[in-house]
């Protein structure tokens, strides 16, 4: 049977959308129909029952929860605004570059932390904090500490220890896509506005920052849901701790399932929770970036 | 139509990878045999001797990080299919209570293959359940002091100032050592609650009573743990480590005088060649306060478990003809990894009394394996690690004296009784 043109176009479309339909359902839509369904079971191990809504109560009563949405929280307000901030600063300098292979060069420095699995560079950072880490050696070299300095000891250390990975993490990823966006402004506005007696930083806020508007968006919402993610990181260099200091949702999934007795109903829950959360700032930041932002 | 070709046969071979990846192509008389550590060395050597009267058996020692194996055997237990179980593993007794309360059909019992009297009381103690064997016990993982005698013989101090001492005068040697030599006297870790635990047993107390009741409010030896902890502490003469790894560099690096816990840290203390002979172990101090503390404790040993699966009774052979029973094979693993083993009569073995040049020629199998018989029984509970983690929080607040010894002992004791 002969096809007709725009059969076969169809016939493509339909194959092609097919096969990614069903990889999505099957590691995605079936995974996560299975979580809600777990999330209304409790118990510990194999001895699980249908509790119904209980383990969504205990999320408001258990204090670890509590613990980790702080902190998941605080990466989202403080560490988010900074690796935003620090991008377009990087990326409006590499623009700047006249040469094409310093461009290159400074953006494949700046990316390869996108590029280097997170337990191996957790590991290295988590050596450096330690007293005898490479980087109370330096300060101790320069003679700026009289001792070293166990930087995981105490809370405010450990989370301006992870604080710092992770900017020093996500920073290169969200510099390159700045920079793609800057390179397609149209150069002739700045000209334009140099002749209007612009400076260098009206044009930045006039022209540079409204022309990545839609990236900011897309950034935020990247770098969002990773603060509510966050887990190799905290289960590399600080567990958690001190004292819950560290802890986040992620990791306290990690930690009712394989260090603790089991509760897979109660993980399901909380894995749930961070679903709903970043689906509400998803679109909270979509409705806020306008019609641009899609 | 070459196009559509195209496709199913990239179908075909993403679902064929897929079933691929879902099983394996081991052969089904396989035993296998997952294990972390000292462990591994132990199964292997077992399988070597257990092949010399059965050449036809087959066996697969995984060697799996022991955070791996926690993981990946207890997500092959939430499948609910022993497919995905080993044959054999060996895990941490901090875990038994827990496996074989919610997961106990999948765990065979050895009751009738296990003689209880040829191994020391509390590392049987930790295998049963309801009763039953599960378990064979396997390393003692006693918790001596280990200490730098060159450090305290700077200082003025000799082996036998440190024998049979309290915490009180440990700290009194401590500020002794670190005036003279700078070093700090000991490695602490309040947040994994590691040496907490080690005096926890050796006051004869745990988080539970014999009877698997919590007992935290009023349990002196928690209490006397704590202050020791704080003792510790606030003399000055302890590095507060964050973590395994900091512990380690804490005597790598020679900064501390002495580290306590379990006879598996002897492999590891000897990995540096530098301090050769340096080293030697004693009792664990005493806490002071009531006659059942004791010198003797224990942390971190283990034991091997046969899953219910087809393989089941030839695991169970391979076991009970080797390292339940075996002295040749507990020879060999003293040597290899100076792993104590817990059969009693394997203390008299010919490696176990050889002296270890790296501990100054001490036999410390021998005479670790003698303080394993006098280490109190205790019942780790269901939840041991929720309990002990949480703890080493509310040490941290203890320690930092933002709470009182009451206070984290309430606040623990409420946390335990809402899991």
């Amino acid at each position: 049977m002969k096809l007709t043109a725009k059969t076969k176009l169809n016939l493509n479309r339909t194959l092609f959308l097919g096969a990614s339909i069903i990889i999505t359902f099957l590691f995605i839509i079936l995974p996560l129909f299975y979580a809600v369904y777990m999330s209304f079971q409790g118990g510990r191990g194999a001895d699980t029952s249908y509790v119904g809504l209980e383990n969504f109560k205990r999320l408001f009563t258990d204090e670890y929860i509590r613990k980790a949405l702080i902190n998941n929280v605080l990466v989202a307000i403080v560490i988010v605004p900074i690796v935003l901030v620090l991008s377009v600063i990087l990326a409006n300098a590499i623009n700047k570059v006249k040469s094409p292979r310093l461009k290159g060069i400074f953006s494949c420095i700046l990316f390869f932390p996108s590029i280097t699995s997170p337990v191996a560079y957790a590991f290295f950072f988590r050596r450096a904090f330690l007293p005898d880490g490479i980087l109370n050696q330096i300060f101790g070299g320069l003679n700026l500490i009289d001792e070293p300095i166990n930087l995981l000891l105490t809370e405010t250390g450990a989370q301006i220890a992870i604080a710092f990975v992770c900017i020093w993490a996500w920073i290169g990823f969200h510099t390159l896509l700045f920079l793609s966006s800057m390179q397609n402004t149209d150069p002739l506005l700045y000209k334009a506005a140099r002749v209007d007696g612009t400076n260098v930083i009206q044009s930045f806020f006039r022209i540079t920052l409204p022309s990545i508007k839609h990236i900011i968006v897309f950034s935020s919402i990247l770098l969002l849901g990773s603060a509510f993610q966050l887990f190799a990181e905290v289960s590399i260099i600080s567990k958690g701790g001190p004292g819950g200091a560290t802890l986040t949702l992620a990791y306290y999934i990690y930690r009712i399932c394989f260090e603790y007795v089991p509760q897979f109903g109660y993980a399901a829950a909380i894995g749930i929770l961070i679903f709903v959360i970043s689906a509400v700032i998803s679109f909270v930041q979509l409705k806020a970036g306008g019609k641009n932002a899609h | 139509m070459k196009k559509i070709l195209i496709f199913i046969l990239a179908l075909v071979l993403a679902g064929a990878t897929l079933g691929l990846t879902a099983c394996n192509n081991r052969d089904k008389d396989t035993i296998v045999i997952w294990a972390y550590d000292a462990s591994v060395t132990a199964a292997q050597e077992a399988v070597k001797l257990y092949k010399k009267n059965n050449p036809n058996a087959k066996f697969e020692v995984v060697e799996l990080a022991q955070d791996d194996l926690v993981q990946k055997f207890r997500i092959a237990l939430a499948s609910g299919s022993a497919v995905n179980l080993p044959d054999i593993i060996y895990e941490e007794d901090y875990n038994t209570i827990g496996y074989l309360k919610y997961y106990n059909s999948f765990f065979v019992d050895l009751t009738d293959y296990i003689d209880p009297s040829t191994f020391v009381p509390y590392k049987i103690n930790n295998v049963t359940y309801n009763g039953k064997i599960y378990g064979v016990p396997y390393d003692s993982s006693a918790a001596p002091l280990f200490y730098r005698l060159d450090y305290l013989e700077q200082a003025g101090f000799t082996e036998a100032d440190m024998e049979g001492i309290t915490w009180e005068e440990f700290v009194a040697i401590g500020l002794e050592v670190k005036r003279v030599t700078g070093k700090l006297m000991v490695t602490i870790c309040p947040e994994g609650n590691i040496e907490g635990r080690v005096m926890l047993q050796s006051a004869s107390r745990w988080y539970y009573d014999l009877d698997g009741n919590l007992d935290i409010v009023g349990n002196i030896g928690l209490e006397r743990m704590m202050e020791t902890m704080k003792l510790l502490n606030d003399s000055g003469i302890a590095y507060r480590a964050t973590g395994w790894d900091d512990i380690i560099s804490s005597f790598y690096n020679g900064n501390v005088a002495s580290i306590i816990g379990g006879t598996w840290w002897a492999p590891i203390i000897a990995e540096n060649p530098s301090q050769s002979g340096l080293w030697r172990i004693a009792k664990l101090p005493r806490m002071s306060g009531d006659d059942s503390f004791t010198h003797y404790s224990m942390i971190g040993g283990g034991a091997w478990y046969v899953m219910n699966k087809p393989n089941k009774d030839k695991s169970i052979s391979f076991l009970t003809q080797t390292i339940a029973t075996s002295l040749e094979l507990a020879n060999i693993m003293v040597e290899k990894k100076q792993v104590v083993p817990t059969l009693l009569n394997a203390i008299n073995c010919e490696n176990a009394q050889k002296g270890d040049p790296y501990f100054g020629g001490q036999r410390i199998c021998e005479i670790v394996g003698e303080w394993g018989v006098l280490t109190p029984l205790v019942n780790y509970g269901e939840f041991p690690y929720e309990i002990a983690y949480k703890h080493g929080e509310l040490m941290t607040s203890y320690l930092d004296g933002t709470k009182t010894v009451q206070q984290v002992l309430q606040e623990l004791q409420d946390y335990a009784e809402a899991l």
